[in-house]
Protein backbone atom coordinates (compact mmCIF):
# COMPACT_ATOMS: atom_id res chain seq x y z
CA UNK A 1 0.00 0.00 0.00
CA UNK A 2 2.57 2.60 1.07
CA UNK A 3 5.06 1.73 -1.80
CA UNK A 4 1.93 1.98 -4.11
CA UNK A 5 1.30 5.42 -3.13
CA UNK A 6 5.11 6.30 -3.03
CA UNK A 7 5.44 5.22 -6.75
CA UNK A 8 1.41 7.05 -7.71
CA UNK A 9 3.57 9.95 -6.22
CA UNK A 10 6.75 9.65 -8.23
CA UNK A 11 4.65 9.13 -11.66
CA UNK A 12 2.55 12.50 -10.87
CA UNK A 13 5.75 14.38 -10.40
CA UNK A 14 7.98 13.04 -13.37
CA UNK A 15 4.56 13.90 -15.45
CA UNK A 16 4.66 17.71 -13.90
CA UNK A 17 6.40 20.43 -15.57
CA UNK A 18 9.60 22.09 -14.22
CA UNK A 19 7.94 24.81 -12.70
CA UNK A 20 5.74 23.04 -10.43
CA UNK A 21 8.30 20.32 -10.09
CA UNK A 22 10.13 23.34 -8.14
CA UNK A 23 7.75 24.40 -6.62
CA UNK A 24 6.81 21.08 -4.99
CA UNK A 25 10.63 20.74 -4.17
CA UNK A 26 10.24 24.34 -2.44
CA UNK A 27 7.39 23.78 -0.37
CA UNK A 28 8.35 20.31 0.64
CA UNK A 29 11.96 21.62 2.17
CA UNK A 30 10.02 24.67 4.05
CA UNK A 31 7.32 22.21 5.46
CA UNK A 32 10.42 20.28 6.05
CA UNK A 33 12.69 22.59 7.47
CA UNK A 34 12.01 22.12 11.36
CA UNK A 35 12.70 18.04 10.78
CA UNK A 36 15.90 18.52 8.10
CA UNK A 37 17.55 21.01 10.81
CA UNK A 38 16.96 18.44 13.51
CA UNK A 39 18.66 15.37 11.34
CA UNK A 40 21.69 17.62 10.36
CA UNK A 41 22.10 18.59 14.22
CA UNK A 42 21.96 14.98 15.15
CA UNK A 43 24.62 13.44 12.73
CA UNK A 44 26.70 17.11 13.29
CA UNK A 45 26.47 15.87 17.06
CA UNK A 46 27.22 12.51 15.93
CA UNK A 47 30.10 13.46 14.60
CA UNK A 48 31.62 15.91 17.09
CA UNK A 49 30.58 13.43 20.29
CA UNK A 50 30.61 9.80 18.97
CA UNK A 51 29.19 8.14 22.04
CA UNK A 52 25.88 10.05 21.55
CA UNK A 53 24.49 7.37 19.26
CA UNK A 54 26.16 4.64 21.02
CA UNK A 55 23.59 1.43 22.19
CA UNK A 56 23.34 2.64 25.73
CA UNK A 57 22.82 6.20 25.11
CA UNK A 58 19.98 5.76 22.26
CA UNK A 59 18.08 3.45 25.03
CA UNK A 60 18.55 6.10 27.01
CA UNK A 61 16.91 8.45 24.90
CA UNK A 62 14.30 5.84 23.71
CA UNK A 63 13.28 5.69 27.74
CA UNK A 64 12.64 9.30 28.08
CA UNK A 65 11.19 9.54 25.30
CA UNK A 66 8.84 6.81 26.62
CA UNK A 67 8.34 8.52 29.66
CA UNK A 68 7.24 11.74 27.74
CA UNK A 69 5.07 9.90 25.48
CA UNK A 70 1.68 9.08 27.14
CA UNK A 71 1.28 13.03 27.90
CA UNK A 72 2.34 14.01 24.57
CA UNK A 73 -0.70 11.94 23.35
CA UNK A 74 -3.23 13.13 25.33
CA UNK A 75 -1.68 16.87 24.59
CA UNK A 76 -2.02 16.11 21.04
CA UNK A 77 -5.93 14.72 21.33
CA UNK A 78 -6.56 18.47 22.72
CA UNK A 79 -4.53 20.28 20.26
CA UNK A 80 -6.77 18.54 17.26
CA UNK A 81 -9.70 19.93 19.00
CA UNK A 82 -8.65 22.88 18.10
CA UNK A 83 -7.18 24.03 21.66
CA UNK A 84 -4.41 23.06 24.25
CA UNK A 85 -3.91 21.38 27.42
CA UNK A 86 -1.84 23.52 30.35
CA UNK A 87 -2.84 21.61 33.25
CA UNK A 88 -0.96 18.53 32.28
CA UNK A 89 2.01 18.66 34.03
CA UNK A 90 0.42 19.48 37.13
CA UNK A 91 -1.76 16.16 36.58
CA UNK A 92 1.49 14.64 36.28
CA UNK A 93 2.84 16.12 39.28
CA UNK A 94 0.00 15.38 41.65
CA UNK A 95 -0.51 11.54 40.40
CA UNK A 96 2.91 11.04 40.52
CA UNK A 97 3.31 12.44 44.27
CA UNK A 98 -0.11 10.20 45.06
CA UNK A 99 1.00 7.05 43.76
CA UNK A 100 4.65 7.70 45.54
CA UNK A 101 3.00 7.87 48.69
CA UNK A 102 1.01 4.95 48.85
CA UNK A 103 3.39 2.78 47.65
CA UNK A 104 6.47 4.12 49.87
CA UNK A 105 8.45 0.90 51.21
CA UNK A 106 6.84 -0.26 54.67
CA UNK A 107 9.58 0.00 56.66
CA UNK A 108 10.83 3.25 55.34
CA UNK A 109 11.27 5.46 58.50
CA UNK A 110 10.41 8.98 56.30
CA UNK A 111 6.75 7.42 55.81
CA UNK A 112 4.04 9.65 54.80
CA UNK A 113 1.41 7.92 56.37
CA UNK A 114 3.59 5.55 58.89
CA UNK A 115 0.20 3.78 59.58
CA UNK A 116 -0.54 3.06 56.50
CA UNK A 117 -0.60 -0.93 55.59
CA UNK A 118 0.85 -1.67 51.90
CA UNK A 119 -1.86 -1.30 49.47
CA UNK A 120 -1.90 -3.36 46.28
CA UNK A 121 -0.26 -1.50 43.01
CA UNK A 122 -3.15 -2.18 40.97
CA UNK A 123 -5.71 -0.37 43.70
CA UNK A 124 -2.93 2.60 43.48
CA UNK A 125 -2.64 2.61 39.68
CA UNK A 126 -6.62 2.45 38.76
CA UNK A 127 -7.17 5.07 41.80
CA UNK A 128 -4.53 7.78 40.03
CA UNK A 129 -6.23 6.75 36.42
CA UNK A 130 -9.46 7.68 37.76
CA UNK A 131 -8.56 10.81 39.73
CA UNK A 132 -6.60 12.19 36.18
CA UNK A 133 -9.81 11.51 34.53
CA UNK A 134 -12.11 13.32 36.92
CA UNK A 135 -9.67 16.21 36.58
CA UNK A 136 -9.42 15.93 33.07
CA UNK A 137 -13.36 15.54 32.76
CA UNK A 138 -13.81 18.63 34.72
CA UNK A 139 -11.42 20.39 31.68
CA UNK A 140 -13.78 18.50 29.23
CA UNK A 141 -16.90 19.73 30.67
CA UNK A 142 -16.10 23.23 31.25
CA UNK A 143 -15.22 23.59 27.54
CA UNK A 144 -17.90 22.05 25.94
CA UNK A 145 -20.73 23.03 28.06
CA UNK A 146 -19.65 26.54 28.83
CA UNK A 147 -17.81 27.23 25.59
CA UNK A 148 -14.81 28.40 27.76
CA UNK A 149 -11.08 28.42 25.86
CA UNK A 150 -9.05 25.12 26.34
CA UNK A 151 -6.43 27.67 27.62
CA UNK A 152 -8.59 29.50 30.08
CA UNK A 153 -10.09 26.40 31.36
CA UNK A 154 -7.01 24.34 32.05
CA UNK A 155 -4.63 27.18 33.71
CA UNK A 156 -6.75 27.61 35.93
CA UNK A 157 -6.94 23.83 36.42
CA UNK A 158 -2.96 24.24 36.46
CA UNK A 159 -3.19 25.98 39.14
CA UNK A 160 -5.66 24.33 41.67
CA UNK A 161 -3.93 21.41 41.00
CA UNK A 162 -0.85 22.74 42.28
CA UNK A 163 -2.52 24.12 45.36
CA UNK A 164 -3.41 20.56 45.76
CA UNK A 165 -0.42 19.36 45.44
CA UNK A 166 1.09 21.43 48.28
CA UNK A 167 -1.49 20.74 50.49
CA UNK A 168 -1.24 16.78 50.01
CA UNK A 169 2.13 16.72 50.65
CA UNK A 170 1.40 19.09 54.22
CA UNK A 171 -0.39 15.66 54.96
CA UNK A 172 0.77 13.08 57.59
CA UNK A 173 4.51 12.89 59.00
CA UNK A 174 6.17 14.33 55.62
CA UNK A 175 5.74 18.42 56.08
CA UNK A 176 5.92 19.20 52.56
CA UNK A 177 9.23 17.62 52.21
CA UNK A 178 9.77 15.53 49.05
CA UNK A 179 8.09 11.98 48.75
CA UNK A 180 10.86 8.77 48.34
CA UNK A 181 11.65 5.25 49.63
CA UNK A 182 9.40 3.67 47.58
CA UNK A 183 8.72 -0.03 47.47
CA UNK A 184 10.65 -2.21 46.14
CA UNK A 185 7.88 -3.81 44.17
CA UNK A 186 6.67 -0.39 42.64
CA UNK A 187 10.20 0.80 41.18
CA UNK A 188 10.59 -2.80 39.69
CA UNK A 189 7.73 -3.14 38.17
CA UNK A 190 8.85 0.19 36.47
CA UNK A 191 12.14 0.52 36.11
CA UNK A 192 12.87 -3.13 36.18
CA UNK A 193 13.71 -4.96 32.34
CA UNK A 194 12.36 -7.93 31.03
CA UNK A 195 14.70 -7.88 28.73
CA UNK A 196 18.37 -6.50 27.15
CA UNK A 197 19.64 -5.04 24.13
CA UNK A 198 22.82 -6.01 23.71
CA UNK A 199 23.71 -6.43 27.56
CA UNK A 200 21.75 -2.77 28.71
CA UNK A 201 18.69 -3.35 30.37
CA UNK A 202 15.37 -1.83 28.44
CA UNK A 203 13.09 -0.49 31.53
CA UNK A 204 9.64 -2.03 31.31
CA UNK A 205 8.07 1.72 31.21
CA UNK A 206 9.26 1.49 27.59
CA UNK A 207 7.07 -1.72 26.48
CA UNK A 208 4.01 0.36 28.06
CA UNK A 209 4.66 3.13 26.36
CA UNK A 210 4.70 1.20 23.20
CA UNK A 211 1.37 -0.89 24.37
CA UNK A 212 0.31 2.16 24.81
CA UNK A 213 1.30 3.79 22.19
CA UNK A 214 -0.68 1.23 19.89
CA UNK A 215 -4.13 1.07 21.84
CA UNK A 216 -4.30 4.96 21.23
CA UNK A 217 -3.70 4.31 17.29
CA UNK A 218 -6.70 2.29 17.25
CA UNK A 219 -8.42 4.44 19.17
CA UNK A 220 -7.24 8.01 16.99
CA UNK A 221 -8.07 5.56 13.91
CA UNK A 222 -10.85 2.44 14.36
CA UNK A 223 -13.01 4.05 17.06
CA UNK A 224 -15.88 6.06 15.96
CA UNK A 225 -14.56 8.16 18.67
CA UNK A 226 -11.86 8.80 17.04
CA UNK A 227 -13.30 9.34 13.71
CA UNK A 228 -15.88 11.70 15.85
CA UNK A 229 -12.76 13.83 17.05
CA UNK A 230 -11.34 14.84 14.08
CA UNK A 231 -14.61 15.85 12.63
CA UNK A 232 -15.23 18.10 15.55
CA UNK A 233 -11.24 19.47 15.53
CA UNK A 234 -11.96 20.22 11.38
CA UNK A 235 -15.37 21.74 11.89
CA UNK A 236 -17.61 21.93 14.61
CA UNK A 237 -20.63 23.07 13.38
CA UNK A 238 -20.16 20.72 10.49
CA UNK A 239 -19.49 17.49 12.84
CA UNK A 240 -22.77 18.78 14.93
CA UNK A 241 -25.20 18.75 11.97
CA UNK A 242 -23.54 15.33 10.95
CA UNK A 243 -25.09 13.93 14.04
CA UNK A 244 -22.01 13.83 16.44
CA UNK A 245 -22.26 14.67 20.05
CA UNK A 246 -19.98 17.62 20.18
CA UNK A 247 -19.86 18.06 24.00
CA UNK A 248 -19.21 14.60 24.12
CA UNK A 249 -16.76 14.06 22.52
CA UNK A 250 -14.81 16.94 23.62
CA UNK A 251 -15.09 15.68 27.18
CA UNK A 252 -14.53 12.45 26.34
CA UNK A 253 -11.35 13.44 24.67
CA UNK A 254 -10.28 15.79 27.80
CA UNK A 255 -10.98 12.80 30.11
CA UNK A 256 -8.74 10.20 28.08
CA UNK A 257 -6.17 12.97 28.47
CA UNK A 258 -6.37 13.44 31.91
CA UNK A 259 -6.36 9.25 32.25
CA UNK A 260 -3.12 9.75 30.25
CA UNK A 261 -1.43 12.27 32.29
CA UNK A 262 -2.18 10.04 35.60
CA UNK A 263 -0.17 7.16 33.56
CA UNK A 264 2.77 9.64 32.95
CA UNK A 265 2.49 10.74 36.09
CA UNK A 266 2.48 6.81 37.81
CA UNK A 267 5.31 6.22 35.61
CA UNK A 268 7.30 9.45 36.59
CA UNK A 269 6.68 8.57 40.84
CA UNK A 270 9.29 5.54 39.77
CA UNK A 271 11.05 6.72 37.64
CA UNK A 272 11.94 9.88 39.53
CA UNK A 273 12.42 8.33 43.13
CA UNK A 274 11.93 11.29 44.82
CA UNK A 275 8.81 13.66 44.34
CA UNK A 276 7.79 16.77 45.35
CA UNK A 277 5.63 19.84 44.31
CA UNK A 278 8.31 20.33 41.62
CA UNK A 279 7.94 16.77 39.72
CA UNK A 280 5.70 17.38 36.31
CA UNK A 281 6.74 21.28 36.35
CA UNK A 282 6.53 22.25 32.64
CA UNK A 283 5.79 19.39 31.46
CA UNK A 284 3.31 20.40 29.29
CA UNK A 285 4.98 22.54 27.16
CA UNK A 286 7.93 19.96 26.18
CA UNK A 287 4.61 17.58 24.94
CA UNK A 288 2.85 20.66 23.09
CA UNK A 289 6.21 21.74 21.44
CA UNK A 290 6.57 17.36 20.54
CA UNK A 291 3.16 17.27 18.83
CA UNK A 292 3.59 20.59 16.74
CA UNK A 293 6.86 19.03 15.15
CA UNK A 294 4.83 16.03 14.76
CA UNK A 295 2.40 17.60 12.73
CA UNK A 296 -0.33 17.99 15.22
CA UNK A 297 -2.14 21.29 13.40
CA UNK A 298 -3.25 23.86 15.75
CA UNK A 299 -5.47 24.80 13.22
CA UNK A 300 -7.46 21.33 14.39
CA UNK A 301 -8.34 17.90 12.48
CA UNK A 302 -5.04 17.68 12.05
CA UNK A 303 -2.49 14.66 13.27
CA UNK A 304 -1.44 11.41 13.66
CA UNK A 305 0.42 8.71 15.83
CA UNK A 306 3.38 8.45 14.16
CA UNK A 307 3.83 11.99 14.33
CA UNK A 308 3.71 12.48 17.76
CA UNK A 309 6.15 9.68 18.63
CA UNK A 310 8.42 10.87 16.05
CA UNK A 311 7.97 14.66 17.45
CA UNK A 312 8.67 13.58 21.10
CA UNK A 313 12.05 10.78 20.27
CA UNK A 314 12.98 14.37 17.91
CA UNK A 315 12.67 16.26 20.79
CA UNK A 316 14.24 14.22 23.56
CA UNK A 317 17.05 13.43 20.58
CA UNK A 318 18.06 17.02 20.59
CA UNK A 319 18.25 17.73 23.84
CA UNK A 320 20.19 15.03 24.82
CA UNK A 321 22.38 15.78 21.82
CA UNK A 322 22.82 19.40 23.48
CA UNK A 323 23.55 18.07 26.34
CA UNK A 324 26.46 16.13 24.93
CA UNK A 325 28.19 19.58 23.47
CA UNK A 326 27.70 20.74 26.49
CA UNK A 327 25.33 23.50 25.83
CA UNK A 328 23.99 25.42 29.30
CA UNK A 329 20.42 24.77 30.40
CA UNK A 330 19.55 27.87 30.24
CA UNK A 331 20.10 28.07 26.13
CA UNK A 332 18.37 25.27 26.11
CA UNK A 333 15.30 26.86 27.28
CA UNK A 334 15.59 29.32 24.70
CA UNK A 335 16.45 26.39 21.81
CA UNK A 336 12.69 25.07 22.86
CA UNK A 337 11.20 28.04 22.40
CA UNK A 338 12.39 29.15 19.19
CA UNK A 339 11.38 25.46 17.99
CA UNK A 340 8.18 26.16 19.01
CA UNK A 341 8.03 29.09 17.15
CA UNK A 342 9.52 27.96 14.23
CA UNK A 343 7.39 24.81 14.45
CA UNK A 344 4.10 27.18 14.95
CA UNK A 345 5.30 29.20 11.65
CA UNK A 346 5.90 26.03 10.18
CA UNK A 347 2.21 24.61 10.87
CA UNK A 348 0.63 28.15 10.16
CA UNK A 349 2.11 28.48 6.29
CA UNK A 350 1.24 24.77 5.89
CA UNK A 351 -2.74 26.00 6.55
CA UNK A 352 -2.10 29.53 4.48
CA UNK A 353 -0.99 27.33 1.13
CA UNK A 354 -3.34 25.24 1.42
CA UNK A 355 -6.13 28.07 2.15
CA UNK B 1 -11.97 46.02 -0.22
CA UNK B 2 -12.28 46.17 -4.16
CA UNK B 3 -10.52 49.71 -3.94
CA UNK B 4 -7.35 48.69 -2.40
CA UNK B 5 -7.04 45.92 -4.26
CA UNK B 6 -7.27 48.69 -7.11
CA UNK B 7 -5.03 51.14 -5.71
CA UNK B 8 -2.44 48.00 -5.18
CA UNK B 9 -2.55 47.11 -9.17
CA UNK B 10 -3.06 50.28 -9.99
CA UNK B 11 -0.05 49.55 -12.49
CA UNK B 12 -1.10 47.17 -13.85
CA UNK B 13 -4.61 48.03 -14.61
CA UNK B 14 -3.02 51.51 -16.41
CA UNK B 15 -0.82 48.78 -18.90
CA UNK B 16 -4.51 46.99 -19.31
CA UNK B 17 -3.66 43.64 -17.61
CA UNK B 18 -6.12 42.32 -16.26
CA UNK B 19 -6.99 42.05 -12.75
CA UNK B 20 -9.06 40.08 -10.60
CA UNK B 21 -10.15 39.97 -7.39
CA UNK B 22 -8.98 36.93 -7.00
CA UNK B 23 -5.49 37.91 -7.66
CA UNK B 24 -5.48 40.39 -5.66
CA UNK B 25 -6.49 38.40 -2.64
CA UNK B 26 -3.95 35.51 -3.50
CA UNK B 27 -1.27 38.00 -3.28
CA UNK B 28 -2.27 39.00 0.31
CA UNK B 29 -2.05 35.20 1.41
CA UNK B 30 1.24 35.02 -0.53
CA UNK B 31 2.52 38.37 1.65
CA UNK B 32 1.38 36.46 5.15
CA UNK B 33 3.43 32.95 3.71
CA UNK B 34 6.29 35.43 2.78
CA UNK B 35 6.63 36.53 6.61
CA UNK B 36 5.99 33.01 7.79
CA UNK B 37 9.15 32.08 6.07
CA UNK B 38 10.97 34.94 7.50
CA UNK B 39 9.86 33.91 10.71
CA UNK B 40 11.12 30.24 9.76
CA UNK B 41 14.26 30.73 8.57
CA UNK B 42 15.03 33.52 10.77
CA UNK B 43 14.14 31.18 13.47
CA UNK B 44 16.47 28.46 12.16
CA UNK B 45 19.22 30.75 11.64
CA UNK B 46 19.15 31.82 15.24
CA UNK B 47 18.71 28.53 16.60
CA UNK B 48 22.44 27.41 14.85
CA UNK B 49 23.72 30.74 16.21
CA UNK B 50 22.45 30.07 20.03
CA UNK B 51 24.35 26.73 19.60
CA UNK B 52 27.10 28.40 17.93
CA UNK B 53 28.07 31.07 20.88
CA UNK B 54 26.72 28.34 23.53
CA UNK B 55 29.78 26.03 22.38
Amino acid sequence: MVFKNLKFRINEFKEMDSKDRNRLIKETLINNSLLIFMLIAIIYIQIQRPQFLSRESIINIVSLSASAMPLALGVAGAIILTGTDLSAGRIVGLTACISASLLQAVDYSNKMFPDLPAIPIIVVFLLVIALGALIGFVNGFCVSKFSLHPFIVTLATQLMVYGVILMYLMNGDNNGQSISGLSSGFTELIKGSLFRIGGTPVPNYVLMAIVLTAVMWVVWNKTSFGKNMFAVGSNPEAANVSGVNVALTITLVFTLAGALYAFSGFIEAARIGSNSANTGLNYELDAIAACVIGGVSFVGGIGKIRGVVLGVVLLKLIFVGLNFLSVSVNMIYIIKGLIILVACAIDMRKYLVRK
Amino acid sequence: MEKVIVEEHKENIENKEPVTKIQGLYDRVNISVKALDRIIFGGLALIVFMIIISL
